[in-house]
C-alpha cells in the first residue's frame, strides 16, 4: 500500500536533524543516504544506517494509509527545515515517487523501495539497564577528545574502551581513551545494575563515530538503557534505539602504565590560570606538535614557545617545588583539552622526568585522570 | 636583530664551480681537454646537464634539449653523467671549504656560500681566502672554481658569475649597487620569463634602470616580488649562510634485471630498498614522515603511492610495513613490474622534539638499540652484512 501520513514538522525535523552524520557517509550503497520511513497505527518509525551505526526513532502520525518507503536523508531534511508550516504531509505515489506537501507547496522527490534497505539489527531487551544521561554525557566529554584520529595511531585506539571498576565497595563504569600520546580515564558511579552489563573479560571498544552519537542520544532523554551485547552496543530510550557494532582489537595495557607513575610527587596549580597560559603559549607554539617547553625549577614552572616566523613566549608561574630543575616539553593542546574538561580550582601535576608520563588530577574531578606523554626536545 | 646584521657587515664568498660535471669529465679522462664535452644523457630524449666552455663556444647550455646540442654543436662529445662521481668530488670540494669555515651553506652539489666574517685576522683578507681556496681546489681535486666576494648573498652569487671560468670578482662594502648597475635585468633573482617583458615595457633593461622606480611603484606593479625586486636590485639581502640545507627527500630505486611478477619477489626487493634506505636515514641523521613508493610496470607507465606516517621514523623496519600497506594499492603482482622504488619525504633531523609514545616506549628503545648495533656493524663491515633474513639469498647486486 502507498504511505500516506501527516507528520508534525518539529518532530520530524529533529529526527531527521540527527540523522545527517550518519547518512552523510559516502558509500557504495546508495539505499544508506536514504531513510526509512514505516508508518502504522499513528506512528512513523524513522531509520537510518550506515551498517556500522543504526538510528530508529518513533515518532507519532497521522496514518492516512501505512506502507514504507525511502528518501534521501539529506534533501528530505532541507525541504523540512525550509518548511514553514506545523505539518507536513506525505504521500507515495507510483515507482517510489513521493509528494511532500507543505502549505502550498508540492516537492516530488524520488525514492527508493523499503525492501533494499538493511534490516535494522536485531537486540535484547532483557540486558537492558538503566543509567543517567548526565553519567554518559559526563564519560564521553572526558574521554572523547583524546581518541585517535584515522591512520594517526593504532586502529583500536580511534575508539573508547568501556571497563567496569571496583574501588572499596563501589562499582563504577569506566571509559578510557588514548591516542597513544596522552590518556584519558573517567569513572563514574552509575549504579549497582552495571553488574549487569556484559563488558567483563572481553575488549569492548565503541568506535569514534559511534562516540559522536552517543553524546547526541544523550540529549534525548534524562535517562537512557543501555546494554553491551556480544557484537554491538544498544542506547535505548522509549521513543529511539541507537545500535553501534563495536571495534574488533586489543587495547594497549593503560593499567601498567598508570601503575608506574610515581603519587608522591607532584606540584598543586591553579587550573584556570595554566591553562590560559597554555593557551598564550600556543599562540607561539609551531607546528602540529604545538610545542611547549616546560621547566619546573625553584619553586617556578616556567612555560616557553617560539615560532620561526612570529617571535616567542615566556611565563613564569609560581609554585612549590624544590627539587631538581626538570626540563620537558609538551604538546600544549594536549593540556588545553585535558584541562578544559576538568572543573576544579587547583589541580595536581606529577611529574617525575622528562621521559616518563605526566599525570594530571584533580579533587573536585575524582574520577578523572589524565595522562600525557612530553616530547623530546 | 635584523638592525644588528644592517650595521655588522658580513664577509661573503660565493663558490661556483666551473662546468662542474663536463670539468670531472676531463679530469678522469684527460683526453678529453680542450674538447666541447657535453654530460646529459646519450639518448636524444634527455637534456644537457653540463657543457664545457668549449661546447659552450658553439651555444650549448645547461638545460638544453640533447637534440638541440646535437645540431648547435655535431663535433660534441656527449657522455652521461656519472652523479655519483660527481657528488664524490663534490664532498672532497665541501670538504675543504668548511676547512676555512664552519659557515658552509651548500646550495647545490658544485656551489656554495660561506661566510668568513671575523676570518680576517686568522686568515688575511678575504680576497685572500678566496684565493686561499681556489688553489687548495685547483692543487687539491684539479678543478678550477669561480669566486665572488660581497657582503650578501645576492651579489656575491652574481659577483662569481662574472669572470667565469677560474676568476674572482671582488664588490667592495658600499659598491653593490655600482656593481649590479649596468648589468642586465634577467641577471637579477626573481626575474624570470613572466616579469622581463614587463620591465622592459617600463624601459628596464639593467638592474640599474629599476633602481630609479621608487618602492610604492614596484610593489603596486609587481606586489611582493616588486619589493623583493627593489631591495635586490641595490644588493641589498638579510639572508644570512645557512649552515644546515636540509635534504628534501631520501630514497633508492632499482630497475630489475627482468620484469617481476611474483609478488613475493618484489617485495624482497623493495624490503631490500627499505633497508638501504633506513640505513641512510640514520647514517645522515634524519626522519621521515612521508613514505613513497614508485613502481614503474613493464610498459614503462609508473605510479606512485604515498601515505604519512603518524610520526617521523627511520626504523626500516615501520618503513617497511607503510610500504607493504602501499603495495596493494598498485598492480604489482597483477602487471609485471620493471622497477620498484621508495623514498621518504618530510625529512626532520633526528634532534627535532618528537612525541614520546605511551605504549610500546620500552619495545621502541630496545628495537633502537638493535638498530644502531647492526648499523654499526654493516658501517665496520660494509653495507647488509648483518640483514634481514629474508634478504641472505639475494645477493648483493
Amino acid at each position: 500500500m502507498p504511505i500516506i501520513v501527516n507528520i508534525s514538522r518539529d518532530e520530524f525535523l529533529s529526527a531527521l536533524a540527527s540523522f545527517q552524520n550518519i547518512t552523510a557517509k559516502k558509500g557504495t550503497i546508495a539505499i544508506l543516504s536514504n531513510v526509512l520511513l514505516e508508518a502504522e497505527n499513528d506512528t512513523v518509525q524513522m531509520t537510518c544506517t550506515d551498517l556500522e551505526i543504526g538510528l530508529r526513532h518513533t515518532i507519532p502520525a497521522e496514518v492516512l494509509s501505512p506502507g514504507s518507503i525511502t528518501l534521501p536523508s539529506k534533501k528530505l531534511f532541507e525541504i523540512v527545515r525550509e518548511a514553514g508550516s506545523d505539518h507536513i504531509h506525505l504521500k507515495e505515489k507510483n515507482n517510489s515517487w513521493v509528494e511532500i506537501t507543505i502549505e502550498s507547496g508540492n516537492y516530488n522527490v524520488c525514492g527508493m523501495e523499503s525492501d533494499e534497505f538493511p534490516h535494522f539489527p536485531e537486540y535484547n531487551n532483557d540486558q537492558l539497564i538503566e543509567i543517567k544521561s548526565s553519567s554518559l554525557i559526563d564519560l564521553v566529554d572526558k574521554t572523547s577528545f583524546s581518541m585517535a584520529n584515522d591512520g594517526e595511531s593504532q586502529f583500536t585506539l580511534t575508539g573508547i574502551l568501556l571497563e567496569k571498576h571496583h574501588r572499596d565497595d563501589t562499582l563504577f563504569l569506566r571509559f578510557i581513551s588514548s591516542d597513544g600520546h596522552r590518556l584519558s580515564v573517567m569513572q563514574v558511579n552509575a549504579g549497582e545494575d552495571i553488574n549487569l552489563l556484559d563488558i567483563d573479560n572481553r575488549k569492548v571498544i565503541i568506535p569514534k563515530k559511534g562516540i559522536q552519537e552517543i553524546r547526541k542520544f544523550c540529549e534525548i532523554s534524562d535517562t537512557i538503557s543501555i546494554s553491551i551485547e556480544e557484537k554491538q552496543a544498544v542506547f535505548k530510550t522509549n521513543n529511539s534505539i541507537l545500535i553501534i557494532r563495536l571495534m574488533n582489537g586489543e587495547f594497549p595495557d593503560y593499567q601498567t602504565l598508570m601503575n608506574i607513575i610515581d603519587r608522591e610527587k607532584f606540584i598543586e596549580v591553579n587550573r584556570e590560570y595554566i591553562l590560559h597560559a597554555f593557551k598564550r603559549m600556543s599562540l607561539f607554539a609551531e607546528d602540529k606538535y604545538n610545542i611547549v617547553q616546560f621547566v619546573l625549577y625553584d619553586n617556578k614552572i616556567n612555560l616557553a614557545s617560539q615560532s620561526m616566523d612570529i617571535g616567542n613566549a615566556r611565563e613564569d608561574i609560581s609554585v612549590n617545588y624544590e627539587g631538581d630543575e626538570i626540563k620537558l616539553g609538551f604538546n600544549g593542546k594536549y593540556f588545553i583539552e585535558t584541562l578544559s574538561v576538568m572543573k576544579s580550582e587547583n589541580i595536581k601535576l606529577f611529574i617525575s622526568s622528562n621521559e616518563s608520563p605526566c599525570m594530571v588530577i584533580s579533587d573536585n574531578d575524582p574520577e578523572f585522570i589524565s595522562i600525557i606523554m612530553p616530547m623530546h626536545l | 636583530m635584523q638592525q644588528d646584521k644592517k650595521t655588522t657587515h658580513r664577509a661573503i664568498i660565493h663558490l661556483d664551480m666551473d662546468a662542474f660535471y663536463a670539468s670531472v669529465e676531463v679530469l678522469d679522462f684527460p683526453e678529453l681537454a680542450g674538447l666541447p664535452v657535453i654530460v646529459g644523457g646519450q639518448s636524444d630524449r634527455g637534456v644537457v646537464s653540463a657543457a664545457s666552455y668549449a661546447a659552450r663556444e658553439c651555444g650549448v647550455y645547461s638545460a638544453m634539449s640533447v637534440v638541440v646540442a646535437r645540431r648547435l654543436c655535431p663535433e660534441g662529445i656527449f657522455r652521461p653523467g656519472r652523479l655519483e662521481r660527481y657528488q664524490e668530488i663534490s664532498g672532497q670540494i665541501m670538504a675543504i671549504f668548511r676547512d676555512f669555515t664552519p659557515l658552509v651553506e651548500q646550495i647545490s652539489v658544485d656551489e656554495a656560500f660561506l661566510d668568513v666574517t671575523g676570518c680576517e685576522r686568522l686568515l688575511g683578507t678575504t680576497k685572500d681566502i678566496a684565493e686561499a681556496i681556489r688553489k687548495r681546489v685547483r692543487e687539491e681535486i684539479g678543478l678550477t672554481v669561480s669566486a665572488g666576494l660581497a657582503s650578501t648573498k645576492l651579489v656575491a652569487k652574481i659577483a662569481s658569475d662574472q669572470n667565469k671560468p677560474d676568476g674572482i670578482t671582488v664588490v667592495p662594502l658600499g659598491g653593490e649597487a655600482a656593481f649590479l648597475a649596468p648589468l642586465p635585468i634577467k641577471r637579477l633573482w626573481g626575474v624570470g620569463k613572466k616579469t622581463l617583458p614587463h620591465l622592459e615595457l617600463l624601459g628596464v633593461h639593467t638592474i640599474g634602470d629599476l633602481c630609479r622606480f621608487p618602492l610604492e611603484f614596484l610593489e603596486k606593479k609587481f606586489g611582493k616580488q616588486g619589493r623583493h625586486m627593489y631591495f635586490c636590485a641595490r644588493g641589498e639581502d638579510r639572508r644570512d649562510v645557512e649552515v644546515v640545507v636540509s635534504e628534501k627527500s631520501i630514497g633508492n630505486e632499482s630497475t630489475f634485471s627482468y620484469d617481476l611478477s611474483d609478488l613475493n619477489s618484489i617485495k624482497q626487493e623493495l624490503l631490500f630498498l627499505t633497508t638501504k634506505v633506513g640505513e641512510r636515514l640514520r647514517r645522515k641523521g634524519y626522519r621521515g614522515s612521508t613514505v613513497t613508493l614508485k613502481i614503474k610496470y613493464y610498459d614503462f607507465k609508473s605510479i606512485t603511492r604515498s601515505c604519512t606516517l603518524p610520526q617521523a621514523s627511520n626504523d626500516s623496519a615501520e618503513i617497511y610495513a607503510a610500504i607493504l600497506r602501499l603495495l596493494p594499492k598498485t598492480e604489482a603482482g597483477k602487471k609485471a613490474v620493471r622497477l620498484a622504488g621508495l623514498s621518504m619525504g618530510k625529512l626532520r633531523t633526528e634532534d627535532t622534539p618528537c612525541q614520546l609514545d605511551l605504549f610500546g616506549g620500552a619495545e621502541k628503545q630496545q628495537r633502537q638499540h638493535l638498530t644502531h648495533a647492526m648499523d654499526e656493524i654493516n658501517q665496520r663491515y660494509g653495507s647488509l652484512t648483518i640483514k634481514p633474513g629474508r634478504l641472505t639469498a639475494k645477493t648483493r647486486n
